[in-house]
């Protein structure tokens, strides 16, 4: 009886047979009924009946439905194979499960950071800043402070003897002489400031309520924030009994013409006499900076080794007075 | 740069050392050794003399029971534990040589070893240790439940519950696992061992006759049934009667075994009871629904399904091939071992 039913069932069972169909020609040939087989195998009626209406979609994953499956061939007394080959033609395709879980991989950290700490680094930030901003404004306001000292005390001593060289000199703007003679003299502490005979044009409008108190870096008795092109008149440079280039500041004194030509990234800073720093900015390499302005003029360039300067569009050697890269020079 | 050297003289291996069968999968083969754990000794002039190791796996197995006074055939595993290191170690040795035979320089593997569930850490150490000194590099350990439902192509690592009971030679596993872990597991020191114990305590107890573990193996796996079925097998059994003293024969049904199995199938009930009594309840809806897989050689049990069915009113399947699910889930980890993390058990 039971090989008859087998052999039946082998020749149904061809690839195209329904899975189900089978199942239930099976069951209904031992008399079985639906609850038979589920008190049988323990499954639900609804999972029987997806087996035989080849519904496997709600039925558990492959590995399990096989078994299903064969348990249910099994109490069919029917070879679980062919079943299990028509299953694997119409199951959905067999994945293998992922044998681990995927992680976000985010680290859960316990111990949570006091707020205070936040604080503390913000304030250590702020007092750092601070610290930098106050050490910056004291080197440089040293530095502008040296250089009147400085320089006039080099004026009263060594000038006069080449103040005719300097009248004589074909550049008259700037006294080289005296710059040469610094860079001997290896004085080396101190800012240059290049001395600039202004040929004598206009008389002089005398100013006698302004007394001259700085000898060589004139002091305008300018209010701060003018400018010495559009005031012209209000920068008068006082006489001085000191310099012995006596200058006598026409109001219509000519303009400066600066040209600074960069190689590498340089940094140039140019303040004119009124103390207002028209220029400070970084030129990236191979830039050029251009200034016209009312002598005297204070320039100091940084990383001065591929810096040209020209003045009044006559070459100007930068070596005598570059130190540790850096130029500080006053063009008068 | 050594680990590049290394893996390319020696493959990387997954071991499932049990009780009554060591099994090896080398990566990018498959399973290439099953082999019985069993290893026969030579004992060379007197008790003082050196130790030679005769045979292992198959061929010492054929010597358990039958060997003369100076060959021991010594089984180095019990209750899916070590129980003699050295012997443990020497036949892995042995094993890990003979899969990479015809090689100049002695392998230097990786392991991936299955360990019960239940084992202490002193175990679990031993395991480890016997690995190392059979030449591994570096030993991962997994859990059995875990290997053996990675072995059944189970969804380990979703979010539903899979049981799986794995009975073993000496110990069975019941475990419930979710998202890539063991929810709950529990190891009874039970499997067709104490299958064959129990048939050879019975033999004695009501024929007065004694036989071998091999023989009561064979009527295990010959007539042994764990579930009243239709049909009632038979079988001759020769052994020693103990009040004669002589070789006898006689025939035993497999009603008398399945009387003789009651004890360790009821303490393998109990552990499934148990383990579904600790299951939350969102996976034992998911067991409900799917069923139970049964692994391992005791799997083979006929009726144990119908048996584990009755008793819990769950669906019960038989994995396929279960004698090799363990090594075979061992095989997978191992190829995927690089990317796993979370599989690996503690010591």
């Amino acid at each position: 009886m039971v090989e008859e039913l087998n052999a039946n069932f082998e020749a149904a069972s061809a690839p195209s047979a329904k899975l189900g169909v089978l199942l239930q020609a099976a069951r209904e040939e031992k008399k079985l009924s639906l609850e038979d087989v589920s008190n049988r195998l323990r499954l639900s009626l609804r999972q029987i009946k997806a087996l035989e209406s080849d519904d496997f979609a709600i039925l558990p994953e492959a590995t399990i439905t096989r078994g299903f499956i064969r348990n249910y061939a099994r109490l069919l007394e029917i070879n679980p194979e062919p079943l299990l080959d028509i299953y694997r033609v119409y199951a959905p395709s067999e994945v293998s499960h992922s044998i681990t879980l995927q992680s976000a991989n985010i680290l859960i950290s316990s111990t949570r950071k006091p707020v205070w700490i936040k604080y503390i680094v913000g304030s250590i930030l702020i007092a750092l800043a601070l610290g930098a901003w106050v050490v910056y404004m004291d080197y440089f306001h040293h530095m502008e402070a040296e250089q009147p000292v400085a320089v006039s005390s080099e004026d009263s001593a060594q000038l006069p003897p080449d103040d005719s060289s300097v009248s004589n000199e074909p550049m008259p703007e700037v006294a080289l002489p005296f710059a040469e003679r610094e860079a001997a003299a290896d004085t080396a502490s101190d800012p240059i400031v290049i001395q600039q005979s202004a040929p004598p044009v206009e008389p002089v409008v005398e100013k006698p309520t302004v007394p001259a108190i700085a000898p060589v870096v004139p002091t305008p008795a300018v209010p701060a924030g003018a400018s010495p092109i559009t005031s012209p008149s209000a920068t008068t440079s006082p006489n001085t009994s000191v310099n012995t280039v006596v200058q006598p500041v026409a109001s219509t004194k000519p303009v400066m013409k600066i040209r600074l030509t960069v190689n590498d990234t340089t940094w140039v800073s140019v303040i004119d006499q009124a103390n207002n720093e028209i220029v400070n900015r970084t030129i990236p390499a191979g830039g050029v900076q251009r200034v016209e302005a009312a002598p005297p003029i204070k320039v100091v360039i940084g990383n001065a080794e591929g810096a040209q300067l020209t003045v009044n569009d006559k070459p100007f050697d930068l070596s005598p007075y570059n130190k540790l890269n850096v130029v500080r020079l006053m063009l008068e | 740069m050594f680990g590049i050297l290394n893996s390319y003289f020696s493959n990387d291996l997954a071991i499932d050392l049990g009780t009554a069968n060591t099994l090896i999968y080398v990566r990018g083969k498959g399973i290439v050794l099953d082999e019985p754990s069993v290893v026969a000794i030579r004992q060379e002039g007197g008790p003082a003399g050196k130790k030679t190791l005769l045979a292992v796996g198959l061929e010492a197995k054929r010597m358990l029971g039958r060997a003369p006074a100076n060959i021991t055939a010594i089984r180095p595993m019990k209750d899916g534990v070590i129980a003699d290191f050295t012997i443990t170690e020497q036949m892995l040795k042995y094993f890990i040589k003979k899969i990479h035979e015809s090689r100049l320089f002695s392998p230097n593997p990786r392991i991936i070893i299955c360990v019960p569930v239940g084992s202490t850490q002193v175990e679990r150490r031993a395991i480890r240790e016997s690995a190392i000194g059979a030449g591994a590099r570096q030993v991962y350990l997994i859990e059995e439940p875990m290997a053996a439902a990675i072995g059944a192509d189970m969804p380990v690592a979703e979010a539903t519950g899979s049981m799986v009971v794995d009975i073993g030679g000496g110990t069975t596993e019941v475990g419930v696992i979710s998202l890539g872990g063991i929810v709950y597991a529990k190891s009874e020191r039970v499997g067709g061992d104490k299958f064959d114990q129990a048939i050879i305590d019975y033999i004695r107890r009501n024929y007065g006759m004694q036989i071998s573990e091999p023989t009561a193996e064979l009527i295990k796996k010959k007539i042994g049934s764990a579930f009243p079925g239709s049909e009632v097998l038979e079988m001759e059994v020769t052994g020693r009667n103990l009040a004669e003293g002589l070789p006898r024969k006689f025939t035993i049904s497999s009603n008398e075994i399945l009387e003789a199995l009651t004890e360790p199938l009821n303490a393998i009930v109990g552990a499934v009871k148990s383990a579904l009594e600790q299951t939350p309840p969102e996976l034992g809806a998911d067991i409900a629904e799917k069923g139970m897989v049964l692994t391992g050689g005791g799997a083979l049990l006929r009726d144990l399904d119908r048996l584990l069915l009755e008793e819990t009113g769950l669906p019960v399947i038989v994995a396929e091939d279960p004698l090799t699910c363990v090594a075979r889930g061992c095989g997978r980890a191992l190829e995927e071992m690089d990317r796993l993390g979370n599989v690996f058990a503690d010591e």
